[in-house]
């Protein structure tokens, strides 16, 4: 009796022991300037352990875990459920840019696609774009050039001489980065700047180029990245008629 | 310790331009007009096509058989018979040579022939009827190795037109079977300045001829595009606040005038880059009171030739003290204009390299020696050592230094050239009219050696740099002598190795051949 008297107060201390503290230490996200936490525990042991070609974290006597959703909200609870961000990425459709351009006259060839970036990522995303070869736009051995923009920066206006023929595209979009944003008059690259139609050109590369990011979650509504893309070809280029390709990719990766 | 895992997804998409991909053929032309103008032509003309990307356009057919493919809407088919029927048909295609349905064929026949055709090529003849060719107009436009032939006749007429450097019309000729009223030809590979004569026969439609004219024109002289010589001995007296300039004009027969320019702060690089002081054949000029407000003046004399060319300009400093010719006189270059109007001190930055020497990088992006600079005669481009250059003491130099060498922020080159140990001349290296290089032209120089002092003032960088050289004016003769040593010590010991022993194994070789040559022979005697 007396020890069933002892081991029941022993539940109730740590019973109350653990409610208590668990209400004063709960789980959350916790950040500073420069870092920030994206998951932590309330538990009672596991830990990090590692050998030379494996790693473990473990948890033990994780407190309220498990997974329910409802209509908005998908919530996973307990730390290994957490351990990564939910990103997701809109199939960009093919673009078939318009009009054909004849080869003898040149002229401009325009068109779009558009991506909606959904991440429950605290740290937000970004979306990258780069082609698969270089220069992009290949017709056989016939090729159409990377657009140049001078000076570093995107070029405010897509221009070519006469005798260029060039290929670039620019982003539009609310989580476009600084590269693309412009003062509405002549220049890109502006810090503060604004997102103005059809303005602020660059050129693909086999290389990825970050296109647009965003700095918190934004699930589950997504933010929508509009690609435009140009092809130039001036009037004294001959460009050998043709269909051509440029296959690119654009990645979305959760911060 | 938890561990993040980076979550990404990709897509991969296809951009598409289509560049003159065409699936619709253009329109047929609307219509297709045929004109017999000679027992031996038909001209056909047909209406335009269109087409939703690029014409590309027509195709005549003769009887079925293509004849031409042209890009016009009008065709001259020559060579016909007189009294034939012919039929013609028009096809237009695109930019894939995708084609349009063809027009419905036009028939015409060619004309009968009334006469024989006449054998002279200088008499008028027209006999066996018809009207007699008439020259309405005939412009001729003479260039400098070519000329250019403009005429109308009152009917259709082919030519031919004959020139020379006499009435014999010795040099060559034309032919045209075309018949056209409206006549266009150029002639070519013509000497400059030469007197020619030409002689031009019509034929009417029945193959008639008929001398339509006979004139001359002279053609062009060629245009002189080089920039005279500058001037020399420029120096300059001071008295108290007054200046005298002197100096001497070239020698040359085309020169036909000096401009003088001044400025106070740096020389002046243009003809408007200052105050024009003076504009004539003169060889001084007299400036008073030009020191009370400056207390350095700057002069750069242009020369003109007849031409409307202008040398690169002689320049000098000129303060209270005296003159400054740049780069004999310890270099004294006070001040040059910046953003604002203030003024940048140069005079404490100047790097002098060595004879030779490279200018050790003090000007942004250079790396120039002495052997960067081209030393140009009569269009030939003059072997140079490391530290020298030998010239032909009667010909005039340019002395030129190609702009990819030079920073683009480069303001001003300037060269001096030592004529004793108290004077020289100093001339500004000018961008050519080609932008590819900065020159300046010398007269010929007497024979003797002259160092010369390379200049370069950097004002982005607030520097000035110089490099030097000599500069050996000899006699034709000993020029040539000069040269030969010259190539021979361009060459690398390793190629002057393979000189030495292959000409000797080529001499063995040929008297090895010899010998056995001469033992086959004497056994065969034997």
């Amino acid at each position: 009796m007396r020890n069933l008297f002892f081991l029941s107060g022993s539940i109730i201390v740590l019973t109350l022991f653990v409610a208590v503290w668990t209400s004063v230490v709960s789980a959350q996200v916790m950040s500073s300037s420069n870092y920030q936490i994206q998951s932590d525990s309330v538990n009672f042991g596991g830990g990090y352990s590692s050998s030379a070609n494996y790693q473990l974290e473990s948890t033990a006597g994780e407190l309220g875990t498990g997974s329910s959703a409802s209509t908005n909200y998908e919530l996973r609870a307990g730390y290994q459920q957490t351990l990564e961000s939910y990103i997701s990425l809109s199939a960009g459709s093919d673009v078939l840019l318009s009009p054909s351009i004849p080869g003898v006259s040149g002229g401009f060839a325009t068109g779009s696609t558009t991506f909606t970036v959904v991440t429950d990522s605290l740290g937000g995303y970004e979306l990258t774009i780069e082609s698969q070869n270089n220069p992009s736009m290949q017709s056989g051995a016939n090729t159409i050039a990377d657009y140049v923009p001078g000076g570093g920066v995107p070029d405010y206006n897509f221009t070519i001489g006469a005798a260029d023929a060039y290929f670039g595209f620019s982003p539009e979009g609310s989580d476009v980065v600084q590269r693309y944003l412009d003062n509405g008059v002549d220049t890109c690259n502006e810090s503060a700047g604004s997102n103005t139609t059809d303005k602020c050109w660059d050129g693909l590369s086999t290389t990825a180029r970050v296109i647009a990011s965003g700095g918190a979650s934004n699930h589950p509504a997504g933010t929508e990245t509009k690609v435009k893309f140009q092809v130039g070809v001036g009037g004294s280029v001959a460009q050998p008629p043709g269909s051509y390709v440029a296959t690119t990719t654009v990645t979305a990766i959760a911060l | 310790m938890p561990f993040c895992t980076w979550a990404q997804v990709a897509n991969d998409f296809t951009i598409v331009q289509q560049i003159g991909v065409d699936v619709t053929p253009p329109t047929t032309p609307a219509f297709v007009q045929v004109t017999p103008v000679a027992s031996t032509q038909i001209d056909v003309t047909w209406g335009v096509s269109t087409d939703d990307v690029a014409l590309g356009g027509y195709r005549l057919f003769r009887d079925a058989v293509q004849i031409a493919t042209t890009t016009l809407t009008s065709y001259s088919d020559t060579g016909l018979t007189a009294s034939t029927t012919y039929s013609y048909t028009v096809e237009a295609f695109d930019w894939e040579y995708r084609t349009a349905t063809p027009t419905a064929p036009v028939s015409t026949t060619t004309p009968q022939l009334v006469s024989p055709p006449v054998t002279s090529t200088t008499t008028e003849s027209s006999s066996g009827g018809g009207v007699r060719p008439v020259l309405r107009e005939l412009q001729v436009t003479p260039e400098t190795h070519g000329a250019l032939l403009e005429w109308e006749t009152n009917e259709y007429t082919r030519y031919t037109l004959r020139w020379g450097l006499s009435t014999s019309y010795e040099i060559g000729f034309v032919q045209s079977d075309v018949y056209q009223r409206e006549h266009l030809t150029h002639i070519g590979e013509l000497k400059p300045e030469t007197t020619y004569y030409y002689q031009l026969i019509g034929y009417d439609a029945n193959n008639r001829q008929y001398t339509l004219e006979e004139g001359m024109f002279d053609t062009l002289a060629v245009p002189d595009v080089f920039p005279p010589a500058n001037v020399t001995g420029l120096s300059a007296t001071v008295d108290a606040v007054a200046v005298y300039l002197s100096w001497t004009n070239p020698s040359t027969p085309d020169f036909d005038k000096v401009r003088v320019v001044r400025n106070h702060l740096f020389y002046p690089l243009n003809l408007t880059d200052g105050f024009v002081v003076y504009e004539g054949s003169a060889e001084s000029v007299y400036e008073s009171d030009v020191l009370i407000d400056h207390a350095v003046q700057y002069y750069t004399v242009f020369t003109y030739d007849i031409a409307g060319n202008i040398s690169s300009g002689a320049v000098v400093m000129v303060t209270r003290d005296g003159f400054f010719t740049p780069g004999l006189d310890s270099e004294y270059v006070q001040s040059t204009p910046s953003e604002g109007g203030t003024d940048v001190d140069l005079s404490g930055s100047v790097a002098t390299a060595t004879t030779g020497d490279s200018v050790a990088d003090t000007v942004s992006g250079t790396n120039l020696r002495f052997v960067d600079v081209e030393f140009w005669q009569e269009d030939q481009l003059l072997l140079q050592g490391d530290n020298n250059v030998t010239v032909q003491d009667d010909l005039p130099i340019i002395i030129r230094i190609p702009a990819y060498k030079l920073p683009k922020h480069l303001k001003t080159v300037t060269v001096m050239l030592q004529r004793d140990s108290r004077s020289g001349d100093a001339y500004i290296l000018r961008l050519n009219n080609d932008m590819d290089a900065y020159e300046a032209q010398l007269e010929a120089l007497p024979e003797g050696v002259y160092p010369v002092r390379f200049s370069l003032y950097d004002f982005r960088l607030k520097t000035q740099t110089a490099f030097s050289g000599e500069v050996i004016s000899a006699s034709h003769k000993s020029y040539l002598k000069t040269e030969r040593e010259s190539f021979w010590s361009l060459l690398t010991a390793y190629e002057k190795w393979v000189i030495y022993a292959l000409i000797p194994s080529l001499l063995f070789l040929l008297c090895l051949w010899w010998f056995i040559f001469l033992l086959r022979r004497r056994s065969e005697d034997n």
